[in-house]
């Protein structure tokens, strides 16, 4: 140091070089540890930090909501909240279980148990009860358990409780594994996919306290589409009231009531009993057999009613016209070595009357006069024999046979509605034919769907084809006005509107003994008002005591007055009342106790006995195995093996059959089988 | 340096001159005897201080006139000042330009997620109402009310049809006719 340096240079100079020096060498520690951080280690901190910071999630679609003509909510997703657990949080499972199965409503043991054996194989997550009441969920809240969480999760709801509870359908947890629920049934079920739209993926920023800041959406959910019915919740509720009514008094078993506008095939009520609460998870197979859809699943031989499509077929086809006399042989017929009888002993009546006084032999003589060829085309062209392509899972085809498979003394049969078998359905679209004007609509449930955000797309009413001329079609309803006015069907007779309509009883049959019962589907197909009808109403009773003139006669008057009201139909009638206790002559039993070998019938129907479906008469096996408690894969190995072809309702182990374990199936039957968890 | 003590000796000194005063005053800081009048023979008091060193030195603010000194320009000083309010600036305008904007996506993300969740909420209670509107007007429901009021479906005859205004316009067409 020089002696300029040494008097320029402040005394405390050395310190302060001493000071820079350990700063300089915090910076190089600081620097680097920031290369250690930054570069050496940089991959697995920002794989932390991602980690901390960066998650996906994704985002459920809210399912679409499904409504009624009106607007009405019959299914509706709302928030719900599920129960989970952590078992290995969890310190004493006796306690934790003590705590949850009183509040929750589960069996203290079993989840005990369940915790006990998720705790022991290091299972962090067990889902306690899914989608708990908001009071459950407030007093657990309340218990601050160590290791309980709660999720946030939707519940589907259905504010309507029983009214189209077969339409509508259910949701249950899919058997593929999974958390998601899906539809088991009805419109739930087909149109799942709709309904359910499509999830959405976002990735958050959140800072350390897991607090969003940024989120950005990589693929946008797609809201389940919401869809609307053509159902009419007033219309279907009357339809609900009268058949609980008519089973309630013990008239019937089991029933069905179809209501369709005729000019649109808009299904507007579709009741069966029984019924089921769909916000309540069935429990056993009896509830499970509740949620069947009968007017779909159960087809059923028709009897008289299905002398309609016969007079139909005649006034198409041949010169008969409704005055035209046909000799009814005085009540008794041999056909082909068979003896039929009627149900009274009428001499000569014109056609109108015999379908308003439902004439067996009467029908018999037309239906010979149309000839097997015709009848069965226009049997056809009614569209039985094939479903309705109602969007509905399950639906029966019925059985028409082919004309090969006649027998000689067939055409006397089917045409007064034997050896044929029909859904209550199909018989509302054949009525409609007549009801319109003669064309062929398919029956449609769903109006109209739209997706959150997007055009509303409705659904067209679609003529399938021109069945009968306008002509025919208007004779064949005064026909059938005869039918409510003076024949069989005066039940059916409306205060302030006309209507037309026929009866129909056809006896069960027994399989166990072999012979009819007592017991009859007992049935009544009709519209209203005659010149513009707006309704179509079909009433099916199984297992009924009386004819169908009297026991769902009455219920047509009663659904149908309801629909004319719902629906703000002007009266047609003024001042004409129905006469109060008219005698009526109910009696329209096809096959009588009192025929002689009356024919095995093709398809009968008994009341629990509904998810037969349409087949040939033969008796050729196999035998139907249980498949109670078996899971699809092992029902549709054990099916393939034995060559049957199943039915598949639902999802989850096999809870209900039809038919029954131990069966002979006739050939080409089906086995419906109804899965749930 | 002039203290208040030496100011005092020469303003009520004996007579003496300062000089004098100021040896008295070491003198009596050399253990000068005191009397009960307070003074020794010497005339020194005893409760006088003693005097610092340079005590009766004093000094004079001199005025000097440098208004009309200027200074001379020094560019290289000039440049450093410049040099460093532009550093400043620049690192200021950073500073504020990246943490700023920060801080506002920051706020502004928690504003948005926190509206989010309200939407979410306010929409899953629309649901909630919504089934529960739905519940209420029940078509079982609203028959078992109109059962409890004694109100029942009217009879057809009972019911009338108000024309729609299409229906009159199509009337008075026809009846224009």
């Amino acid at each position: 140091m020089d002696e300029r340096e040494r008097l320029v240079t402040p005394p405390g100079a050395p310190r302060l070089r001493w000071l820079a020096r350990l700063v300089f060498l915090w910076a190089l520690v600081i620097l680097a540890r920031l290369v250690d951080l930054q570069i050496s280690h940089h991959a697995h901190y920002q794989r932390l930090a991602k980690a901390q910071h960066e998650k996906q999630y994704t985002i459920q679609p809210l399912r679409g909501t499904i409504l009624d003509r009106t607007g009405q909510p019959l299914a509706i997703s709302v928030p719900a909240q599920s129960v989970c657990v952590n078992p290995v949080k969890i310190r004493n499972q006796e306690v934790a279980a003590g705590l949850l199965a009183p509040v929750l409503g589960l069996d203290r043991e079993a989840l005990r148990d369940k915790l006990l054996e998720a705790a022991r194989r290091r299972r962090g997550f067990l889902w306690v009860k899914r989608k708990v009441s908001a009071e459950e969920s407030e007093r657990l809240r309340s218990y601050k358990l160590e290791g309980v969480e709660f999720r946030e999760e939707s519940a589907r709801v259905y504010p309507k409780g029983l009214v189209a509870a077969h339409v509508v359908g259910t949701l249950g947890f899919s058997d593929r594994g999974g958390d998601t629920e899906v539809g088991t049934a009805g419109i739930e079920q087909a149109l799942e996919i709709e309904l359910r739209g499509s999830s959405g993926r976002v990735e958050v920023l959140a800072d350390s306290m897991q607090r969003r800041i940024e989120s950005l959406v990589s693929r946008e959910p797609v809201p389940g589409a919401n869809i609307g019915l053509t159902i009419d919740e007033r219309i279907q509720f009357a339809a609900d009231r009268e058949l609980k009514k008519a089973v309630e008094q013990g008239l019937c078993e089991t029933g069905s009531i179809v209501v369709m506008d005729p000019r649109s095939g808009d299904i507007l009520a579709m009741a069966n009993f029984p019924t089921f609460d769909p916000n309540v998870q069935a429990r056993d197979a009896g509830e499970l057999a509740a949620r069947a859809n009968l007017a779909l699943f159960a087809p059923f031989e028709p009897g008289s009613v299905f002398k309609i499509i016969t007079m139909a077929a005649a006034l198409e086809t041949t010169g008969l016209r409704p005055s035209t006399p046909i000799y009814c042989g005085g009540g008794v017929i041999r056909l082909f070595g068979q003896t039929i009888h009627d149900t009274k002993a009428h001499g000569t009546l014109t056609m109108a009357e015999v379908l308003a006084r439902s004439s067996n032999i009467g029908a018999i003589q037309v239906g010979l006069r149309v000839g097997e060829r015709n009848l069965l085309r226009y049997i056809r062209a009614f569209g039985f024999g094939r479903t309705c392509g109602l969007p509905l899972a399950g639906e029966a085809s019925g059985m028409v046979r082919e004309l090969a498979a006649w027998g000689k003394s067939s055409i006397g049969y089917v045409a007064m509605g034997h050896e044929i078998s029909t859904t209550s359905a199909q018989l509302a679209q054949a009525v409609s034919v007549i009801a319109n004007g003669g064309l062929l609509m398919r029956p449609r449930v769903v109006a109209w769907r739209q997706v959150p955000g997007r055009r509303r797309e409705l659904s067209e009413p679609v003529t399938l084809r021109r069945v009968l001329k306008p002509e025919t079609s208007i004779v064949l309803r005064q026909m059938m006005e005869g039918v409510v006015l003076h024949g069989t069907g005066k039940r059916a007779r409306l205060a302030g509107y006309s209507s037309g309509g026929k009866t129909g009883s056809a006896q069960i049959f027994d399989r166990k003994t072999g012979r009819y019962t007592h017991r009859y589907n007992a049935s009544f197909a009709g519209f209203a008002p005659v010149q513009n009808p707006q309704v179509v109403v079909v009433v099916t009773l199984h297992g009924a005591s009386q004819f169908g003139g009297a026991v769902a006669a009455p219920l047509f008057r009663e659904v149908a007055g309801a629909a004319l009201r719902v629906l703000g139909v002007r009266r047609d009638l003024i001042g004409v009342e129905p006469p109060d206790n008219e005698p009526v002559d109910v009696d329209d039993l096809a096959i009588a106790d009192r025929g002689v070998n009356p024919p095995v019938p093709v398809l009968p129907a008994p009341a629990v006995d509904w998810a037969r479906p349409g087949g040939p008469e033969v008796v050729a096996g196999p035998r139907v195995p249980d498949f109670s408690g078996k899971s699809l894969r092992l029902v549709l190995a054990e099916s393939v093996e034995l060559g049957m072809q199943v039915d598949v309702l639902g999802t989850g182990l096999a809870r209900a059959q039809f038919p029954a374990a131990g069966t002979m199936l006739a050939a080409g039957e089906r086995v419906r089988v109804v899965f749930a968890r | 340096m002039a203290t208040l003590a030496t100011w005092f000796d020469r303003l009520v000194g004996s007579g003496a001159g300062p000089e004098t005063a100021s040896a008295g005053r070491r003198g009596g800081g050399r253990g000068g005897i005191r009397t009960a009048a307070g003074v020794d023979g010497d005339g020194n008091s005893p409760y006088r201080l003693r005097a610092y060193p340079n005590d009766d030195v004093c000094f004079w603010v001199k005025r000097i006139d440098n208004s009309r000194v200027t200074s001379p320009g020094d560019p290289r000083a000039r440049m450093a000042f410049w040099r460093f309010a532009t550093a400043a600036s620049l690192a200021l305008l950073l500073v504020v330009g990246v943490l700023l904007p920060k801080s506002y996506w920051l706020l502004a993300g928690y504003q948005v997620h926190s509206l989010e969740r309200e939407r979410e909420s306010l929409i899953e209670e629309r649901k909630l109402l919504e089934a529960e509107e739905a519940r209420l007007l029940s078509p079982e429901r609203l028959e078992e009310l109109a059962r409890y009021q004694e109100l029942v479906d009217p009879p057809p005859d009972k019911v009338i049809h108000l024309s729609t205004p299409e229906e009159d316009t199509a009337a008075l067409r026809t009846a224009g006719r």
